[in-house]
């Protein structure tokens, strides 16, 4: 098991490294001078050169491409900000713990909401308390998240005044962005998680449990619900993932500081040392996230964990085998 | 049963949406009940009239509130680095820390462009290429640091080196200190009129002791010769900026509000105490802050929200010019748009009244010439001048000449027409260029519209292949009207070795020089003139942009670059105390 778990931290490390040369090709071949954009449209070409040279874009893109890995991988210098010459390690520092915070509050209430909503619709199958939890999952995955955050601005901010319709300083400005953010998601989760245990509710070993007389609860959740985790623990993991980086309409309706609205800002004025290092953290911080949920199958499913342990024995057996098979023959 | 309850949820949805749009289903047509601008500005620089002395004489009845004031501002500075490249969040709050040696703004009673003497006394013209620059001898920052001509020389050099902004000031080539008071500068032999007045409100001047005694090089602790400094700044929050407890250098001019004595209107006045900017990035949510409470000021208003701010006694509006949006050909050999007839033909289909009205909902200014008329440099005389007006029959004409000297039958022309998809109204300007084009060939697909981001547009812009026509952004908040003509039709000077129009008309290029050298009527008008008789740039009209607010705001005064001069605008204290 341990062995499984380094091995998948070596292979993030190749894993980072592609997905740098792709941004880093990516922001090189994006039209758009970024001298031009830092001086303004009245620039003479020598001073466009002078900037260039400055930036170290006259360089081949090998030599760019060698000193960016350089600098990433090996000094750890991620970069200062074209535009406005800020180190974009302080920017990301400043910004990833508030989109943290966000994913984290996003997927608590995903979990505790969707998963039970889910399961009540598995065990109440083609009943009303079925069909209710799946219009209400339809309604979560259709409503437009920008349109859901001013309505609850409107209502929780304007009218009854409950709670702040902007910013996160205060731990109340963030109920609104959590709802907003994790309700898409929560929907899809009731519909993975009742989808999942309609699965295994109409297993065999279920029909022997009660047979033997469980209570409905014991069947459900000790017997049923970790043999439905699986799917289940995919989209919470593929969802934090993508909340790290992709919650870019919350941040900017509730103008929270995060990473989004950062990558989005220097994509916008081709600053190519915020767009590359965002990417590279983000990078690093879901393969980090799949690594979880991989560790979490073999923490719920004993089948996997054995597999995970067994990975490096097996092939040694099969090895084994067919040496003294050849040997045989 | 699933279905049904899914239909219904989607009809509830809709009708929320629409219930959302607002009271007034008609857009805006009226100009909201504000302050009036644009006024005419003479050819020549003025002198400031006296600031009326509404406060000066009775007592204050609230000198001692807090007078603390919220702004929303659309993004955090960043940085208070003196010397940064352009931020929208910045000029609303770097102003308030910062002075240049020379201030340009409209002076709240007139709507004229002044120049105001912040930090500098005057400065006599040597020669074409020498100036001297005398600054005043009593200033002093907040840290109580005097400022002196050494630190002039200090902060241009910084300026020149470490800005992205340098190019601004490319025409400053050389300095010299003569004294603790004077500095002399040496510059291009290439700068025309205004240009070293430009130089001169360009640079923020902060002390060289100060510079070098804040950690971060004043990215977060600065220090200027305001009466204000930078109390917090939370990033991506809030910053707070408040009056020194130290007097103010200039405190004295502030209190006589005398402009000879060195007052200045928009950033010299401390009517307020406290001003605290609130970051907020999104237009609704702003709305939603202003309507709140939560803000005092709204500097990003959409123009759907007008008509509730100017129906609602509790809110007030301030308007002001937004950008010149103006129809450029490609006059190069690649493109049809070369033969001037079909130029015109264009140009006297469209109606710049019908653009306003797609734009802007009819709110703003057509305009007769490539200029705001309160700029310098502006001619009186062209108020009435004849200009390209809807004229289907003349451009009948103009296409017809085109068509037959040209060879092309009309279903074969084929036009590319790009625009910067980040100005909302660029979009419904290109659209109803392209409807005249359609009117004007009978062909449905002579022209594509493309649009690009911002970034991209300006390097498209620079490949006279990528299009046939492009919509152009003019800044409408420059001193004087050759800081646009030099831009993009004076080709000597262009990266490209051509004006935006890839006409090579060096003619033109020579008359623009020629205005650069004097901003004499005649100049000018033979400028205005020959761009129109080649109809290089047509159509122009600029929208209306606004502010919004509480009744808490009595006058709006508007700042340099169009900022908000918080400290300069009339409030009443009542409303919030």
């Amino acid at each position: 098991m341990i062995r499984y778990f380094i091995k998948r931290i070596l292979m993030l490390i190749p894993v980072v490294i592609a997905v740098a040369i792709v941004i880093f090709t990516l922001m090189y071949f994006v039209p758009g001078d970024p001298a031009e954009i830092i001086l303004g449209a009245q620039v003479t070409q020598e001073q466009k050169d002078a900037l260039h040279e400055q930036l170290g874009l006259d360089q081949p893109y090998i030599v760019q491409l060698g000193r960016y890995l350089y600098d990433t991988f090996i000094r750890f210098d991620l970069g200062t900000s074209w535009i406005n010459s800020k180190s974009v390690s302080a920017e990301l520092g400043a910004r990833l713990p508030k989109t943290m915070i966000f994913a984290i509050a996003a997927m608590v209430i995903q979990v505790l909401l969707g998963v039970p909503l889910g399961i009540f619709a598995a065990t109440h199958h083609n009943k009303f308390g079925d069909q209710l939890t799946m219009v209400i999952a339809l309604a979560g995955v259709s409503i437009p998240s920008f349109w859901l955050a001013l309505m609850l601005m409107l209502l929780f901010g304007v009218r009854l005044k409950w709670l702040p319709v902007y910013g996160v300083e205060q731990w109340q400005g963030w109920i609104l962005p959590v709802i907003c953010g994790s309700l898409g998601v929560l929907a899809q989760m009731a519909r993975q998680a009742r989808s999942s245990m309609l699965e295994v509710i109409r297993s065999d070993y279920i029909d022997t449990a009660r047979a033997k007389g469980l209570p409905r609860r014991t069947i459900i959740y000790k017997y049923a619900l970790p043999n439905g985790l699986i799917p289940i623990v995919q989209t919470l993991g593929n969802a934090f993932g993508t909340s790290l980086g992709g919650t870019l309409i919350i941040e900017t309706v509730f103008s929270i500081p995060g990473v989004g609205m950062y990558l989005q800002q220097g994509i916008a004025t081709r600053d190519r040392p915020i767009v590359r290092s965002s990417v590279v953290i983000l990078s690093i911080l879901f393969s980090l996230i799949m690594l979880l949920v991989d560790l979490a199958f073999a923490f719920i499913d004993p089948r996997i964990k054995a597999q995970y342990a067994r990975g490096g024995r097996l092939k040694k057996k099969r090895a084994k085998y067919n040496t003294r098979g050849k040997e045989a023959a | 049963m699933k279905k049904i309850v899914a239909l219904i949820l989607s009809f509830v949805m809709v009708l929320s949406l629409a219930a959302c749009g607002g009271g007034s289903a008609a857009p805006a047509t009226t100009a909201a009940p504000a302050e009036t601008t644009a006024a005419p500005a003479g050819g020549d620089e003025t002198t400031a009239p006296a600031e009326e002395t509404t406060e000066a004489e009775t007592e204050d009845p609230y000198k001692d509130a807090p007078k603390e004031v919220v702004v929303g501002i659309v993004a955090d500075p960043g940085t208070f680095y003196p010397w940064p490249g352009f931020s929208q969040g910045g000029r609303h709050v770097w102003p308030m820390l910062y002075q240049t040696l020379l201030s340009d703004v409209r002076d709240p009673e007139t709507g004229d462009i002044t120049h105001y003497h912040a930090l500098m006394d005057h400065y006599d013209e040597i020669s074409p290429t020498e100036y001297e620059v005398h600054i005043y001898e009593n200033i002093y920052d907040t840290a109580g640091n005097h400022f002196t001509a050494n630190d002039v020389a200090f902060c241009w050099d910084q300026f020149k080196t470490n800005s992205p902004a340098a190019s601004n000031i490319s025409g400053l080539l050389e300095w010299e200190v003569i004294d603790d008071y004077t500095i002399k500068a040496i510059t291009s032999d290439t700068l025309g009129i205004g240009d070293f007045d430009e130089i001169l409100t360009t640079v923020n001047m902060v002390t060289q002791a100060a510079f070098e005694a804040s950690p971060d090089g004043m990215a977060t602790t600065p220090v200027g010769t305001t009466g204000y400094v930078l109390e917090s700044y939370v990033p991506g929050s809030n910053c707070v900026v408040t009056l020194n407890d130290k007097e103010y250098w200039n405190q004295a001019a502030n209190d006589s509000k005398d402009i000879d004595a060195g007052y200045i209107p928009t950033s010299d006045t401390n009517n307020v105490k406290t001003v605290r900017f609130e970051f907020i990035s999104d237009q609704n949510t702003m709305a939603i802050a202003l309507e709140n409470g939560d803000i005092d000021i709204n500097t990003n208003v959409a123009v759907i929200d007008i008509p509730f701010y100017s129906s609602d006694d509790n809110y007030t509006v301030h308007q002001y010019p937004d950008n010149i949006l103006s129809l450029a050909f490609n006059c190069s050999d690649v493109s049809p748009f070369h033969d001037v007839n079909l130029r015109k033909a264009l140009a006297y289909s469209i109606s710049a009244q019908d653009l306003l009205d797609a734009c802007y909902d009819g709110d703003g200014w057509t305009l007769n010439a490539f200029a705001m008329d309160y700029q310098m440099g502006y001619q009186k005389s062209w108020d009435g001048r004849k200009y390209f007006e809807k004229d289907p029959t003349a451009a009948k004409g103009y296409f017809d000449d085109y068509l037959k000297s040209s060879g092309t039958a009309a279903s074969d022309l084929k036009v590319d027409l790009i625009y910067s998809s980040q100005i909302a109204a660029m979009e419904k300007y290109a659209q109803v260029v392209q409807a005249a084009l359609i009117e004007l060939t009978g062909n449905k697909d002579c022209c594509t519209l493309t649009s690009y981001d911002s970034a991209t547009y300006g390097t498209i812009k620079q490949d006279k292949n990528n299009f046939d026509l492009f919509i152009d952004n003019g800044l409408s908040n420059k001193t004087y009207i050759l800081y646009n003509w030099h831009l993009v039709l004076d080709g000597y000077d262009r990266t490209t070795g051509d004006d935006a129009m890839f006409s090579g008309d060096t003619h033109l290029w020579d008359l623009v020089e020629d205005a650069m050298g004097d901003l004499s009527e005649e100049h000018c008008t033979a400028v205005q003139d020959y761009l129109d008789e080649n109809c290089y740039y047509v159509s122009y009209i600029c929208g209306a942009a606004y502010w919004a607010g509480s009744k808490l705001i009595d006058k709006y005064v508007l700042g340099a670059k169009n900022s908000v001069a918080i400290t300069a605008m009339h409030y009443d204290w009542s409303v919030k105390y």
